[in-house]
């Protein structure tokens, strides 16, 4: 029983020794919650980290809101130039008391500029960073990270971190916000046959974006170019197209739509559809996928790739402005065909500056690789050069399967 | 072997040999299987797994001609004392090289995802600390540990599993050959020696029930090559070919991106004791089959005062690579490429000394 009693404590004591060397309390360190980057004015790199005031937050913001810079709220901010992204957590530990870590951070926010000239060799190798996770977003911001960081207060959160989540998790109710994290993006940026769609965001742009009051679809807005007043500072939509690590194009929130249905991610979208029989006026429908589009690829003889697509939608009648009778079975194939060329035309925009870019990021080299019988041989085809010479007709069928609450309307008089 | 002759069930010589052969699935031995096949690597470990049948059925044919005897006393009375001694160093390499490169990964393992202020040294020293413990005790203790943990470390493994499907991507499997036929063959007869570790068998072989061995052996390695193969599969299914390639740990990167909302992130600390686990599993069974190798070879009856011998070299065997990549291909080259076939060979010399003497070899599973 003693040697028992001595094997035990031995193990008991052994097993405590990390805490010799790796003590570490939650509340002596800086969590860092976000970290921008931009080309740098003193350095190679203006970083900036968001990081958490836990006791502000663990009192609810102590009744003010949440505020960076140096007031009273749940983050602070620093802006430091350095050589790279990972010597800056050393240099934090110069100017903030707790010792800086990134286990928490949420966003990863790098500028347009920057992200323009190549952001592969900041972010793919931080995924040997043992404090880094893949489950972080990478968010491209119009003009400088540092500015949009601290300017991008939460209005209904006292913590930041789960501001920052919440707001990327829109991407399930809205088909403005792409679904990709660093995890995607980081598999698409390695792989043949895709290219990634990080989230476009921007700060609120206080002047109006438009002349005139003409109609514009909703999805043809991107973050920086969003009408509106109020809300919080921070706005995401539309996505940035990556190829070889560097930012080549922005994608309009319809695009984007588009870009999350060919990968299975879209969940619904309400489009405002133009009504066939009454210009000026719009029908209101639901749409959300009936199944993930059907991609069939072949190599034509001149040895570039004939796609075709089969995109299944379905969904239910929102409101129709001109109060025209579409909900009878003999007239809804009139709706059903309005929907079906307006998400065609979304789709063909989205493919033709999929192509024009000369990045897949609809992903359908990833269809394209089951012709081939090895890896090797798939890598020789070459499917980035050929992509953007390839032949693509999509077909697109949508069913009303519902028509809301109004089973028919009554026209006004 | 010791003072008292350890009595062993079937379920638990079972969980030992699986735990044996597959416990190195959750450190770096996968990335080399994914390179060697690109994205068809599944197809590597399940020809492992077969080829791996194929040895524990020629070693089982050995053994069956000697009940009671384990490989060492086999190879001595069919071999004869010099040969034998050459067949024993390979045993105790296989369990030295094994054990040494494995306490350097789990501890470089520990000090890169969770410890990393803690020197290696101390890390190394908790780990066998507990495992030596273990191998002192002898084999009814490392095998009841292993079978009171087995259902820790497969609830777990699953769930890990299981907790990844939203992130798998079905199109990994295309193009289908991956790196073609030949090359994944030839990736899956390069890394045979992850099967190496059927040698426990011959280990342990007098203390199994009597006419056990084959039922032992092969459901051994068919849960072990189970595990080989979805733990190559999901890796692959979550990062993709080629970014999987490029990870030195995948399980713990399959733990890390485990995301159930806001509150279910952070897993790994739930999965710690499926790496922990099953390695000190394995480092106590390679500290004790040392031993026994070891207590045979100089024909003494306890294994006991060879346990921290074979510590010892177990320990030097970890620090001699100068870092962790040194580590890792050491044992890839010298364990899991090539060692199944010296194994093979040394089987089918003893079957062939024992037709020719007209010893063993010949009988049934019961010996006779």
């Amino acid at each position: 029983m003693k040697r028992v009693f001595s094997v035990v404590l031995l193990l008991a004591t052994v097993m405590m020794l990390g805490g010799c060397y790796d003590y570490s309390e939650p509340d002596e360190k800086a969590w860092i919650l976000a970290l921008g980057l931009d080309k740098g004015r003193q350095n190679v790199l203006t970083v900036t980290a968001v990081i958490a005031i836990p006791k502000a937050i663990a009192g609810g913001g102590g009744g003010e809101p949440a505020a960076g810079g140096a007031g009273g709220g749940t983050f602070f901010i620093v802006s430091m130039e350095t050589p790279t992204l990972l010597s800056f957590l050393e240099l934090l530990d110069t100017v903030v008391d707790r010792r800086a870590d990134m286990s928490q951070t949420k966003w990863l926010v790098c500028s347009r500029e920057l992200a323009e000239e190549g952001i592969g060799r900041y972010f793919g190798p931080v995924t040997r960073f043992y404090q880094f996770r893949r489950s972080a977003h990478v968010v491209i911001c119009e003009g400088r990270a540092e500015d949009f960081l601290e300017q991008g207060k939460p209005i209904l959160e006292d913590n930041v971190g789960k501001y920052y989540e919440l707001l990327m998790r829109g991407w399930r109710y809205t088909e403005f916000i792409p679904f990709d994290t660093f995890h995607f993006l980081h598999l698409k940026s390695n792989t043949i046959g895709v290219a990634p769609v990080a989230p476009l965001a921007a700060l609120n742009r206080k002047e109006p974006v438009y002349d005139d009051n003409t109609p514009k679809p909703k999805g043809a807005y991107q973050a920086g170019r969003l009408p509106r007043r109020g809300g919080g500072e921070i706005e995401v939509m539309g996505g940035a197209a990556f190829k070889a690590g560097r930012m080549v194009g922005t994608l309009d929130a319809d695009q984007v739509g588009v870009q999350k249905m060919f990968f299975g991610n879209l969940k619904r979208t309400i489009m405002d559809v133009p009504d066939p029989e009454h210009p000026g006026f719009f029908i209101i429908v639901d749409v959300k996928p009936r199944y993930n589009p059907r991609v069939d690829v072949r190599i034509g003889e001149d040895d570039l790739p004939e796609i075709s697509v089969e995109v299944g939608l379905e969904g239910t009648i929102m409101s129709i402005q001109s109060g025209e009778e579409y909900e009878t079975p003999d007239r809804l194939p009139v709706l059903e065909q309005a929907v079906e060329r307006a998400y065609l035309e979304d789709i063909n925009k989205t493919v033709a500056k999929s192509q024009a870019l000369g990045a897949d990021f609809l992903g359908l080299g990833l269809h394209a690789k089951k012709l081939f019988l090895t890896w090797p041989q798939w890598v020789a085809y070459d499917w980035d050069t050929k992509y953007p010479d390839a032949t693509i007709n999509v077909s697109v069928d949508y069913r009303v399967r519902r028509v809301g609450l109004i089973h028919e309307t009554v026209p006004l008089k | 072997m010791s003072r008292f002759k350890p009595v062993m069930g079937v379920s638990e010589g079972i969980t030992l040999l699986f735990i044996f052969i597959s416990a190195k699935v959750f450190l770096a031995h996968v990335t080399f299987i994914l390179h060697d096949g690109m994205n068809a690597s599944w197809v590597i470990p399940i020809i492992n797994t077969l080829i791996g049948l194929l040895g524990v059925l020629l070693l089982v044919a050995v053994l069956n001609g000697h009940p009671g005897k384990d490989l060492v006393e086999i190879g001595e009375e069919l071999a004869g004392p010099y040969i034998n001694t050459l067949f024993s160093l390979f045993y105790l390499a296989v369990f030295v090289i094994g054990a040494g490169f494995t306490l350097r990964f789990v501890s470089e393992r520990v000090v890169a995802g969770f410890l990393p202020d803690t020197p290696i040294s101390m890390v190394t020293l908790s780990f066998l600390v507990g495992t030596v413990t273990v191998a002192y005790l002898g084999l009814e203790a490392v095998s009841r540990t292993a079978r009171f943990l087995v259902v820790v470390l497969v609830v777990s493994t699953l769930a890990l599993v299981v907790l990844t499907i939203p992130f798998w991507q079905g199109h990994v499997f295309y193009p289908l050959l991956g790196a073609g036929v030949w090359d994944v063959l030839r990736g899956a007869l390069t890394t045979t020696g992850n099967y190496v570790q059927i040698l426990l068998l011959g280990i342990i072989y007098p203390f199994l029930p009597q006419g056990k061995a084959r039922l032992v052996g092969v459901w051994g390695v068919l849960i072990a090559g189970f595990f080989f193969t979805i733990l190559v599969v999901v890796p692959l299914l979550i990062f993709t070919f080629p970014t999987v390639t490029e990870m030195s740990l995948p399980t713990f990167e399959m733990s890390r991106i485990i995301n159930i909302g806001r509150f279910g992130q952070r897993m790994e600390v739930v999965f710690l004791p499926i790496w922990v686990f099953s390695n000190m599993i394995f480092m106590a069974v390679s500290l004790y089959a040392g031993a026994a190798v070891l207590a045979r070879l100089f024909k003494l009856g306890d294994y006991r005062p060879f346990v921290l011998a074979v510590t010892v070299f177990t320990t030097v065997m970890a620090y001699m690579p100068l870092n962790s990549p040194q580590a890792s291909y050491w044992n890839h080259d010298y364990l899991s490429r090539y060692s199944f076939y010296v194994l093979v060979l040394i089987m089918l010399i003893l079957l062939l000394a024992a037709r020719l003497k007209g010893k063993g070899g010949a009988k049934n599973e019961k010996g006779v």
